[in-house]
């Protein structure tokens, strides 16, 4: 196992690294902006090394400066949480050529899944259900067109190196496909400096369902169930959990074992999700995969046993999968609730500031995963989330009532400071919702009725 | 010129005196009657004095402070190595040339060369005063702003943090600064 590791991120993230590291006997190590001076995981961790300014692309997203902070710690590998550089093929190799262990897939997978089309392609070849669309990016804007009109309304138009629910657009009809085109071309180009597109059917009340796998560099794979992130916002997830509600288990098995099929035809190393979209059949279509620890992780965690960060260490330091596909056994069900400091009520506009009154649910079976504490200010230079705080029972109503109770104890004040847990409390009682029998669609529906 | 600052933080024995104007005044005279007896024992005179009433502040200030504060490792979390004062900015953070970047800290353009500048040199703004190396990128450190180099803070091929003092610069003319 590692002596000392590194870890590339921010937050919450950055904490429950550490906490995994600490659990493990590593030292750990953090990085941090002058805007995180006073971040948790800047006394939490055993040292800590100021690598930059507050924005991220001179401290987070600064290569050069997280390497030199590697390599004066003398870290042996580098743990990049999730956003800033963990799907960063760049990073993944400079990490290699400096002899430190990025804690993530090697840089040509993340390169190739990170290309949607490509990763389209390849999952396509090794039996995964893809939805009718392009094969490979589209040539231009007319064959995209004819394609749309053959493939039938609605489409959605993708860009190849989006993801993470930036640069798509769905299209309802023919007339209006071509200004879609351009739109979409346009911020792909902007946001990603590569205006490929691809086009694929839209599923318009479908589920999104992913599958964790486990993977480590001598071939071996398994999965660790599904999550249903439904649940979303303008393809920003609100709300996961785990078991995908109502989905029949043999649904899910056979998901489970397409990921994997996927996992060993990419040449996957470490923790990765397989996103799929689930239509009213179950029937079910490969989406993207994310190439890094995810946000959610801890709903599959909650109801495995099993420590996905402890797993990503092992398996980062060479150790063949500890666990068999059979000792993988799913019990009870999870819900984790994100708490960004955001106002539901205005759009959702970030609603950062000082928190004064700080208060954590807690009691049996409650889980929270933040970075804050009273006198803490979350600053608007990075992502809104405060905290994740889960629930766990035998079934799926008692981890809702739990998860009720939980959101209900949890305090967040201070001047301009405003979060969703209210408004997920609004989920929890929505009928739809509680019968599982939502889909992507419920967040916009809930916002409709007010 | 470079400085120390020490912030004396009190506050009044009963909060309520402190809340009337008289409650005030005897807080002022107080802190005033501490600081002039606190002058009274240092054994060099400060450039500077900052008094405060309303929950107390005391700031001193001295040309070219004997050590730096934040000199205790580049490994200790950052609230261990940065004295602050009551607002919460870095202490002096005005009279010290930081470092630009993470990385490997070179006082000269090549080995065996001059060094870019050395104790007493006066620099302008712009003027290139070392050099941080970060993955074979050389990063130019650069004085921000006009004074003399009082003290070399880090040893040439010592690794650095961000914002990590490099040198204690003084003005140029240090007699301009006296205020008490």
């Amino acid at each position: 196992m590692f002596e000392k590791v590194l870890i590339a991120n921010r937050g919450e993230i950055a904490l429950r690294i550490a906490r995994a590291c600490r659990e493990l006997g590593i030292t750990s190590v953090a990085v941090y902006s002058t805007e995180d001076k006073d971040s948790a995981v800047v006394s939490y961790a055993d040292e800590a090394v100021h690598i930059g300014p507050g924005p991220a692309k001179r401290s987070y997203l600064n290569i050069p400066a997280i390497v030199e902070a590697a390599k004066q710690t003398n870290a042996a590998a580098v743990h990049p949480g999730y956003g800033f550089l963990s799907e960063d093929p760049d990073f993944a190799e400079v990490c290699e050529q400096e002899d430190l262990v990025f804690l993530g897939p090697p840089a040509e997978v993340i390169a190739q899944l990170g290309d949607k089309c490509a990763a389209r392609e390849l999952m396509d070849k090794a039996g995964l259900p893809i939805l009718p669309g392009s094969h490979g990016p589209v040539g231009s804007a007319a064959e995209a067109h004819d394609l749309a009109e053959r493939i039938g309304f609605p489409v959605i138009i993708k860009a190849a190196a989006g993801g993470g629910g930036r640069g798509m657009r769905v299209v309802g009809n023919y007339d209006e496909f071509l200004p879609a085109y351009g739109a979409v071309a346009g911020e792909a180009q902007t946001l990603f400096g590569d205006s490929r597109l691809y086009v694929e059917r839209y599923v318009p009340s479908a589920r999104h369902v992913e599958v964790q796998v486990l993977c480590d560099v001598h071939g071996n794979a398994i999965h660790l169930g599904v999550r249903d992130c439904s649940v979303q916002r303008r393809h920003q997830k609100l709300l996961e959990e785990s078991p995908a509600p109502l989905v029949p288990d043999e649904v899910i098995g056979r998901m489970g074992e397409s990921a994997v099929a996927g996992a060993k035809a990419a040449g996957y190393v470490g923790v990765g999700t397989f996103e799929f979209l689930v239509d009213s059949n179950w029937d079910f279509y490969f989406m993207e995969v994310n190439c890094r620890i995810q946000v959610e992780h801890p709903v599959t965690e909650l109801v495995t046993g099993i420590d996905l960060c402890h797993e990503q260490f092992k398996v980062g330091a060479g150790e063949r999968l500890s666990l068999a596909q059979s000792d993988v056994q799913n019990r009870g069900a999870a819900l984790e609730c994100r708490i960004n400091v955001e106002d539901p009520s205005r759009g959702f506009v970030p609603a950062p500031g000082l928190i004064e009154s700080f208060v954590l649910p807690g009691g049996p079976f409650v889980r929270v995963d933040t970075h804050g504490y009273p006198g803490y200010r979350m600053s608007a230079m990075y992502d809104p989330l405060l905290a994740k705080v889960l629930t766990w029972a035998p079934t799926r109503d008692q981890a809702i009532a739990r998860m009720d109770r939980a959101l209900g104890e949890l305090r967040v004040a201070g001047s301009g400071v405003c979060t969703t847990a209210g408004f997920l409390r609004q989920v929890l009682a929505d009928e739809a919702f509680r019968a599982g029998s939502h889909d992507t669609g419920l967040v916009a529906r809930l916002f409709d009725n007010e | 010129m470079s400085h120390d600052t020490h912030a004396v933080n009190g506050r009044q024995p009963t909060t309520e005196a402190a809340e009337t104007a008289d409650g005030r005044l005897a807080e002022l005279a107080e802190v005033q009657r501490h600081t002039v007896e606190l002058l009274s024992r240092l054994d060099r005179q400060p450039s500077n004095v900052r008094v405060q009433a309303g929950d107390i502040t005391l700031d001193i200030t001295w040309d070219a402070a004997p050590a730096a504060p934040t000199a205790e490792g580049p490994l200790a979390p950052p609230t261990a190595t940065t004295e602050t004062t009551e607002t919460g900015e870095p202490a002096a953070a005005a009279d010290y040339l930081t470092s630009p970047g993470v990385g490997t800290f070179y006082h000269a353009p090549e080995p065996g060369a001059e060094p870019f500048v050395s104790v007493g040199t006066v620099v302008q703004p712009g003027q290139q005063v070392g050099i941080i190396e970060a993955m074979k990128l050389m990063i130019p450190v650069e004085a921000d702003r006009a004074g003399r180099i009082a003290e070399v803070l880090k040893p040439n091929g010592e690794p650095v943090e961000f914002a990590e003092p490099l040198f204690a610069l003084e003005a140029e003319d240090t007699g301009e600064t006296e205020e008490t």
